[in-house]
């Protein structure tokens, strides 16, 4: 299946994050292992294409935790299939992501 | 946001990010700095930011992001660009290094604008006379040329290098020692003096030892104080100078010297008042022979001038290797031309899809700066490379060497050639571009078309620059190769195989006047004879090819000033068996006696026979002069061949030699040695050392060198510029070569359709093949013409550096031309065989 953005292993991963329900930028470069460098932009690439949409945080929470807002980042719903399609294609990030899960 | 470092930086870099998305940006990685490392999240918000100025639609950071991506997709087509333009470059850049280095980077010296110099050297009294008389400069500093310091510290003495110097040559420099302190005037004395050494000296003779300042050593038998250590990065005059001593060291002989002068613009003087003032002072000449007074100028230059001298070869390389990366260029304009067509549909789409012409245009090049940036990078590899190389591992000799290094005005020439040269390749595939429809290029979808006359006059053009710069670059190669043969094939009038060179410094104090050097020379040479192998030892005042020597006015018995009205000659003290020992032959007459038969005879040369004594009745005629007594004359028993003792390059002139049995001396005599051929230098050097410690156990350890070894020497400069320059013209044409095979190569792809339907009406392929080949060597023999004219003037310029060559020697531009045509031939020959391969019914079904 054609996608708007290129299925690599590293957006593969970044995908498969989302769909495990991480959402900050940090949380997914931590759990896929991928420098911030490359996560973030395979969040934008994947924000342009609408695959994800990128929301920030109630400012209310961060003045509360007494820090800077952050960006969150959700999948769509072309982005949820696309996130299916990734695991199909790296069977691998569903063992590590079970793994993760355990 | 904070102000903090990561805060700034982040805002920094915020700049590379469009403005719609810059606030948004800038929060989100402002809230990852709490996370891990600053250092890390910088870099990664960094890579953030220019990939998403990469990504952005519409500006030149995506389409190098696109371009960027295309290339990768080429690895080999890349490759082959990039390889081609970082060798073009990287030569450019590493002669480039050199120039700078040497010719443009001021002194490493504070306020070095303001440093003068005398032209040439002067002698002590005049030293002095415009230290009285000067008043622009803060004082007159003066140092002698570079010459062997024998010093000692405990047992042996030992040699090094080293200059004479004042205390006002380091108050002008101005470079404070590492240690220690500079010299004053009062210690400049002639029974004792002070002393600077060099980093190295210090570091490799005296330990690195700081206690070593206020140490009292020897410097050629007086006693010196260490005053100080210079640091290591000083080189005045240059590398090789090891230690600094008291200018009146060397002044105990009583014989004149020489002396560079220069001093530092007083400040409330501009260096050209100084300038004028110093060229206005007359000053008194007494070192005529006659004792007369002449009045004498000096000409003040730069010190860097005074320290450079010439070193306009440089400059010639210069030439060359931009020579060399315009073929480079050339090929690459083919490269991407042809390039330009494969994408041609691709950009016809693009087109189609809304982008402009502008647009386009700026897409192509972009991608041939990217190219000429990523050429430039690898260029300053190999520059960075190839400067160490030519300095450390050739005998290449530059002055103010210490100066090189790819530094920042180097990487400022990279950048601005590598954007230069890839507007340059990128201008003509974008010009095309930019003349013929766009839109059109939709439905041409054949890749294969008719060769349009344009394109092929464009075409023509790059071919036949290509082939005059190569052709340029191979009769200079030619010129100073064939130069630098003669140069080391030529008869230098001595023979020199098998001769060795034994240098021994006799301290003055030791043997302070001729009869006892006297007595130690005749021991030395009767023990020398005695060496198993040696067949002839003698002495002499200077070794040829070593720049020594020594000339003198003189006058003929019974000539007068009218017929002759100056009379100079180079003047060579020898003992006897010289001749023979240097393997010169006598034409006629004898050699000089023995000590025992000391005569006052003098034995002259051919030239000089020929010149004064025409009808041949040289023999028995009396000569004197020479800085010997007036009423002094020598009888003139022998005439010997012409010899080139000051260089191979140097013309024989008149030769006079003076038996050193009677004749005065210079300051030292050199030995010679004969061997059979048997006898290897460093058994030689054994033997040498042994009898001198027999003889003297005091002395420094004495040199033993080949003869042929310091001939070759004395050339080495020239057969290594032409060897430099032979490079650079074999890469030129190689790169030629592939220039023209790619040219012909991409015509006959284009006209495929063209020749397949002449071969189809019946066209014969010996006649279509010739038609390729013959439009390959029409465009090189304009190429050659051009080159001819281009190569003539040219040469011109280099016709300084040629020894006994014409620069239009008709040989070398043949032989350069044949073999430029030749290259061509080949380069043709490989493409149009394809067109004997050509299946017309093929062709045609393809379209």
């Amino acid at each position: 299946m054609k996608h708007p953005v290129r299925m690599t292993y590293t957006t593969a991963a970044v995908l498969v994050a989302l769909e495990a329900g991480l959402e900050y930028g940090f949380d997914i470069s931590a759990a896929t292992g991928l420098r911030r460098g490359t996560t973030y932009p395979i969040l934008r690439r994947l924000e342009d294409a609408g695959l994800i949409r990128g929301v920030w945080e109630d400012p209310s929470i961060a003045h509360t935790e007494k820090r800077p807002a952050r960006r969150y980042y959700r999948l769509t719903a072309s982005g949820h299939q696309m996130a299916s399609d990734a695991l199909g294609e790296f069977p691998m990030l569903q063992v590590q992501t079970s793994d993760g899960q355990s | 946001m904070t102000h903090s470092p990561p805060s700034r930086i982040l805002r920094t870099l915020a700049s590379l990010v469009p403005a719609s998305h810059r606030a948004e940006w800038l929060q989100e990685w402002h809230a990852e700095t709490l996370h891990g490392g600053a250092l890390r999240t910088m870099l990664a918000a960094a890579e953030d930011a220019v990939r998403f100025r990469l990504r952005t639609p519409g500006t030149t950071w995506r389409d190098a992001g696109t371009t960027l991506r295309a290339l990768r997709r080429t690895p080999v087509w890349t490759f082959s660009v990039v390889a081609t333009l970082g060798v073009g470059l990287g030569a450019t850049l590493t002669i480039f290094t050199l120039v700078y280095g040497v010719l443009l980077r001021p002194l490493p010296y504070a306020d070095s604008g303001r440093l003068m110099a005398v032209e040439g050297t002067v002698t002590y009294p005049i030293y002095e006379q415009l230290r009285a008389r000067q008043q622009v400069w803060n004082d007159v500093g003066a140092w002698s040329g570079t010459r062997r310091l024998i010093f000692a510290v405990e047992g042996r003495p030992e040699d090094t290098r080293g200059v004479l110097a004042n205390a006002a040559l380091f108050e002008s420099l101005g470079v404070a020692p590492l240690l220690g302190r500079w010299p004053t005037d009062a210690e400049d004395q002639p029974d004792r003096g002070a002393v600077l050494l060099s980093w190295g000296l210090w570091q490799e003779r005296f330990g690195g030892s700081p206690d070593i300042i206020g140490t009292v050593i020897e410097v050629n038998e007086h006693p010196h104080e260490i005053i100080g250590v210079m640091p290591r990065a000083f080189a005045f005059p240059n590398r090789s100078t090891r230690m600094w001593a008291s200018l009146t060291t060397g002044s105990r002989s009583g014989q004149a010297w020489y002396l560079q002068l220069g001093g530092r613009v007083r400040p409330q003087v501009s260096p050209a008042a100084a300038h004028a003032a110093l060229a206005g002072i007359t000053l008194d000449d007494t070192s005529a022979d006659d004792g007369s007074v002449a009045p004498l100028r000096l000409t003040p230059i730069s010190l860097h001038d005074r320290l450079v001298g010439s070193a306009s070869s440089l400059l010639f390389f210069q030439a060359a290797v931009i020579a060399l990366l315009l073929i480079a260029c050339v090929n690459v304009t083919h490269l991407l031309s042809a390039r330009a067509t494969d994408r041609s549909h691709e950009l016809a789409i693009r087109a189609a899809l809304g982008a402009g012409r502008r647009h386009l245009v700026k897409l192509m090049l972009t991608e041939a700066l990217l190219l000429g940036l990523l050429g430039g990078v690898v260029g300053l590899g190999l520059a960075a490379g190839g400067v160490r190389m030519l300095l450390v591992g050739t005998p290449l000799s530059l002055p103010l060497q210490e100066q090189v290094s790819v530094d920042g005005p180097v990487w400022a020439m990279a950048l601005t050639l590598a954007m230069a040269v890839g507007l340059f390749v990128g201008v003509v595939p974008a010009l095309r571009l930019s003349r013929g429809p766009v839109n059109g290029r939709l439905r041409s979808v054949s890749r294969t078309q008719t060769d349009t006359g344009a394109r092929h006059r464009l075409f023509g053009s790059l071919i036949t620059a290509q082939i005059a710069l190569a052709l340029a670059l191979l009769v200079g190669a030619g010129l100073l190769m064939r130069s630098f043969v003669s140069l080391r094939t030529l008869d230098s009038g001595f023979d020199t195989d098998t001769v060795f060179a034994v240098g021994v410094a006799l301290p003055e104090a030791a043997y302070p006047d001729q009869a006892p050097k006297a007595r130690f020379y005749d021991a030395l040479l009767t023990r020398l004879r005695a060496v198993p192998g040696v067949t002839h030892a003698a002495v002499a005042a200077s070794l040829p090819f070593t720049g020594s020597y020594s000339t003198g006015s003189f006058e003929i018995e019974g000539l007068t000033l009218v017929e002759a009205p100056e009379m100079k000659a180079e003047v060579q003290v020898a003992g006897p068996d010289y001749f023979s020992t240097m393997g010169i032959g006598l034409v006629t007459g004898r050699d000089f006696g023995t000590q025992a038969g000391a005569e006052h005879v003098a034995i002259v040369n051919e030239h000089l026979a020929r010149t004064y004594f025409p009808e041949g009745d040289a023999i028995g005629q009396r000569v004197r002069g020479f800085y010997e007594r007036e009423d002094q004359w020598f009888t003139i028993v022998g005439i010997a061949d012409d010899t080139r003792h000051r260089g191979l390059d140097r013309a024989p002139t008149n030769q006079i030699y003076l038996p050193y049995a009677t004749a005065r001396w210079p300051w030292s005599m050199a030995v010679t040695v004969r061997t059979s051929g048997e006898v290897a230098l460093t058994s030689l050097s054994a033997d040498v050392q042994h009898l001198v410690d027999s003889l003297d156990s005091r002395l420094a350890r004495p040199t033993v060198r080949a003869l042929s070894d310091i001939k070759s020497a004395s050339v080495v400069n020239e057969g290594f510029e032409a060897s430099l320059v032979a490079a650079f013209a074999v890469v030129a044409l190689m790169l030629s070569v592939i220039g023209i095979y790619g040219a012909v190569a991409q015509s006959v792809t284009r006209r495929t359709r063209e020749l397949g339907i002449r071969l189809a009406l019946g066209a014969q392929r010996s006649t279509l093949i010739s038609g390729v080949i013959g439009s390959t060597l029409t465009l090189t023999g304009v190429g050659l013409l051009v080159g001819l004219v281009l190569a003539g003037g040219v040469n011109r310029l280099l016709a300084t550096y040629l020894f006994n060559m014409h620069p239009g020697d008709p040989l070398v531009f043949a032989g350069a031309s044949a073999a430029l045509a030749l290259a061509a031939l080949v380069a043709a020959l490989i493409p149009a065989r394809r067109v004997a391969r050509l299946n017309p019914l093929s062709t045609l079904r393809g379209e």
